[in-house]
């Protein structure tokens, strides 16, 4: 019974794996023979001219020199969001290779830039917000081929600051280094000459104190009232989202 | 002097046996005893002398004057006092023969100078950046037994005792109510011995940082416990203190009266205000010295209490001894660091933010600290001093000149003003304003935004070394002068 289940599972799985609309015919336009990425464009919704095509494998083949490259456009999403698909899209085809897919989903009217491996590093989730931002207005002009052009043109502007930004890793922790040192010294001598001041209670003991009285009596001397109003008051424990164990990830602008 | 009946030679007080002793024949004697002896021996020598004060209310002293800083200093006994325990110098001391009132009691020495020096070096082992003059035997030798003069309060209460409570009743809508109650006793509280250092030379902080002591252990007074040792007078009336220590006697009196439980079924925190009834003076053993800075412009003291041992020091920081030592910890740090942690230009400027921000704190609390230390306004003592200087003034000059006195003494008593302390800290701030700037920009070239956070780091950690620098005023003084002390100089 329990087996009869899995399989079914499995079978639901490979089903759904195979309507998966990842599954397409890729076309690699171009591999880096240094690096062995490669350029993938698959304009599944026809956005784009041929002409317009080879202009963008052109600019796209220098990114081959940090990771794989792709553009993707979609008119159906089986995943429901355009993040969710760029990842799946991207890990069908690369694994976990250094790259980065730009994807057009015209169902969901997003671009979104997905990355990993290496280029993760570099082209960031804030960089992936940061160049969709940039770049949204011309696929809300339908100049989807400009739109493309210029995200991959400013992708490549960062994974060359990437390279530049090697060096500034190590000022960078160098000075992190420093400032630790200094502020671990500081706190030790601070805590080891601290002067403390003998407490009230550690002056009190050393007292002649004696003290005795008669039973208190108590008389009531008025009233007094206090506003507080009667209201629910449950306390809305926080929900921790939950997530992770995928790799690599990305950003992405409406459109 | 006094000298030993057996041998005639010198005695001195030594505190592990709380003898006099005599180093010639080590004959031992009881304090109390040699003084009676003595007291026969001056009256029988000095019969011909006028004394116009009864000789139950005052004892003999010669005193050092320092004629550097106008300090202090009484012994018994003729001494080569050759410095000064309070601004270090060897100047010439002016030596006086004078007659000194009697305290009260006293609290004799019971450790040994060889047993507060080991105590305060390991003090300066744990310090580890403590400039190493410092703990230079030459230097921690010149640790003085110095009898300080303490106010020792009594306060009492006896009479009735009214405190409020209330206990809730009930909620009429919105609102509710409470009884109120006024619960009274009749008290009867005692007590006795509440302490505040009385010297001016002795600084509030490091007083309070030796105290308690154990006045259980308190002996009347014989100026033989003086042998061997030096005091300082008081110079600090006994009504400075008395508000202070009548809140610390309040305070335990009042938790004594919680105790019942009548106070805590009608949420009552009983008050009690205790009335003093003595003030007496006590001379209590404290191990003093001084050491000065290596540009000798500032001053660092240290006190043992010479009662249980307890150190409390000002040890400034050896500004080389600290960057190597930090030099060679973030070495180990960069290593680390490169091992174990992916450094993104984000986390580096999420540190610089926080570690700027811990400085800025740290540095507002030191800068407030200094002000008040170089104002004197946390010590009650110098103030009540210079308060009385003032009101002498003000006696002798005309109006005019009074306003300008009062108002240099308004301003000192407030704390420090808010744009001053800004200018103080300002290296933190830029640094998080830097940062600041550059979360906002965000810029998308990854260069740019390490620049941005490498140059707050560094603003960061060019803030640490004026936090040192603050250190450094915090555990030093200025010296000690003439003219900043009371107008004692002509007593
Ligand atoms: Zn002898
Ligand atoms: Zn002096």
């Amino acid at each position: 019974m329990r087996k009869n289940c899995m399989f079914l599972w499995i079978m639901a799985f490979l089903l759904f794996g195979f309507i998966n609309p990842v599954l397409a015919v890729t076309t690699d336009m171009y591999e880096n023979s240094d690096t062995g990425y490669k350029v993938i464009i698959e304009d599944d919704a026809n956005l784009l001219s041929y002409n317009e095509e080879q202009s963008l494998a052109d600019s796209m083949e220098k990114l081959t020199e940090y990771g794989n490259i792709a553009f993707k456009s979609i008119s159906k999403n089986g995943y429901g969001s355009a993040s969710r698909y760029a990842e799946k899209y991207y890990h069908e085809t690369f694994g976990k290779e250094s790259g980065t897919v730009f994807l057009i989903d015209m169902s969901q009217r997003k671009i979104y830039i997905f990355s990993d491996g290496q280029n993760y590093k570099t082209i960031t989730k804030s960089k992936a917000e940061t160049i969709t931002d940039n770049v949204y207005k011309h696929a809300s002009n339908k100049e989807y081929f400009e739109c493309a052009d210029e995200a991959y043109s400013q992708m490549y502007t960062i994974l060359e600051g990437g390279k530049i930004a090697e060096p500034m890793k190590y000022i960078s922790n160098a000075l992190i280094a420093v400032m630790l040192a200094l502020f671990a010294n500081f706190a030790i001598f601070k805590i080891a000459t601290k002067n403390r001041a003998a407490s009230v209670n550690e002056q009190i003991k050393e007292c002649a104190f004696s003290c005795t009285h008669t039973n208190p009596s108590v008389r009531q001397t008025g009233e007094h009232r206090v506003y507080s109003p009667v209201s629910d008051s449950s306390s809305s424990g926080g929900s921790s989202g939950g997530g992770g164990g995928s790799s690599g990830g990305g950003g992405g602008h409406s459109f | 002097m006094y000298i030993c009946p057996a041998c005639g030679a010198g005695l001195a007080f030594n505190p592990k046996s709380q003898m006099l002793e005599c180093a010639y024949c080590n004959s031992k004697f009881k304090p109390e005893e040699v003084e009676d002896t003595q007291y026969k021996m001056a009256k029988g020598q000095k019969e011909k002398k006028i004394d116009n004060i009864t000789d139950n209310e005052v004892y003999d002293v010669i005193s050092y004057r320092c004629t550097q800083c106008g300090a202090e200093l009484m012994t018994t006994e003729e001494t080569l006092a050759t410095f000064c325990s309070y601004c270090g110098s060897s100047a010439v001391l002016q030596k006086n023969s004078k007659k000194n009132k009697k305290p009260d009691y006293i609290i004799p020495f019971e450790k040994s100078k060889e047993e507060c020096e080991k105590a305060y070096k390991r003090m300066l082992q744990r310090a580890f950046f403590a400039p190493s003059d410092m703990s230079k035997s030459q230097q921690v030798e010149k640790i003085r037994g110095i009898y300080m003069p303490y106010w020792v309060y009594s306060y009492e209460k006896k009479g009735l005792q009214k405190d409020n409570g209330s206990r809730r009743s009930r909620r009429v809508g919105d609102y509710v109510y409470y009884k109120d109650y006024e619960i009274s006793t009749n008290l009867d509280a005692v007590c006795d011995g509440v302490v505040h250092d009385a010297s001016a030379n002795f600084s509030d902080t490091l007083s309070e940082a030796i105290g308690p002591f154990s006045i259980s252990k308190r002996k009347d007074f014989s100026p033989t416990y003086l042998s061997g040792f030096y005091a300082d007078s008081e110079d600090v009336n006994n009504d400075t203190y008395v508000a202070q220590c009548r809140e610390i006697a309040g305070k335990r009196t009042s938790k004594e009266l919680a105790k019942d439980s009548t106070y805590s079924r009608y949420n009552a925190h009983p008050n009690v205000f205790m009335d003093m009834t003595k003030a007496e003076m006590g001379l209590f053993p404290v191990y003093f010295l001084a050491t000065r800075n290596r540009k000798g412009d500032r001053i660092s003291y240290a006190v043992v209490n010479g009662q249980t041992g307890k150190v409390a020091a000002e040890i400034p920081i050896d500004f080389t001894k600290f960057i190597l030592s930090s030099a060679v910890l973030s070495v180990a740090i960069f290593i680390i660091l490169n091992l174990l942690f992916t450094i993104t230009p984000g986390k580096v400027l999420g540190l610089s933010i926080l570690f700027s921000i811990i400085s800025l704190i740290v540095s507002y609390k030191q800068v407030g600290e200094i002000y008040a230390r170089e104002n004197k306004l946390n010590d009650k003592g110098v103030l009540a001093k210079e308060n009385a200087k003032v009101e002498d003034n003000q006696a002798k000059t005309q109006i005019l000149k009074n306003i300008k006195i009062k108002k240099n003494l308004a301003n000192k008593a407030n704390k420090m003003p808010f744009g001053e302390r800004i200018k103080k800290i300002y290296k933190p701030l830029i640094s998080i304003i830097v940062a600041i700037i550059i979360f906002m920009a965000n810029p998308a070239s990854d260069v740019v935004y390490y620049i941005g956070a490498i140059v707050s780091i560094i603003t960061t950690i060019w803030s640490f070394f004026g936090l040192i620098k603050e250190i450094n005023l915090l555990t030093t003084r200025k010296l000690p002068h003439l003219e900043a002390r009371g107008g004692d100089e002509n007593a």
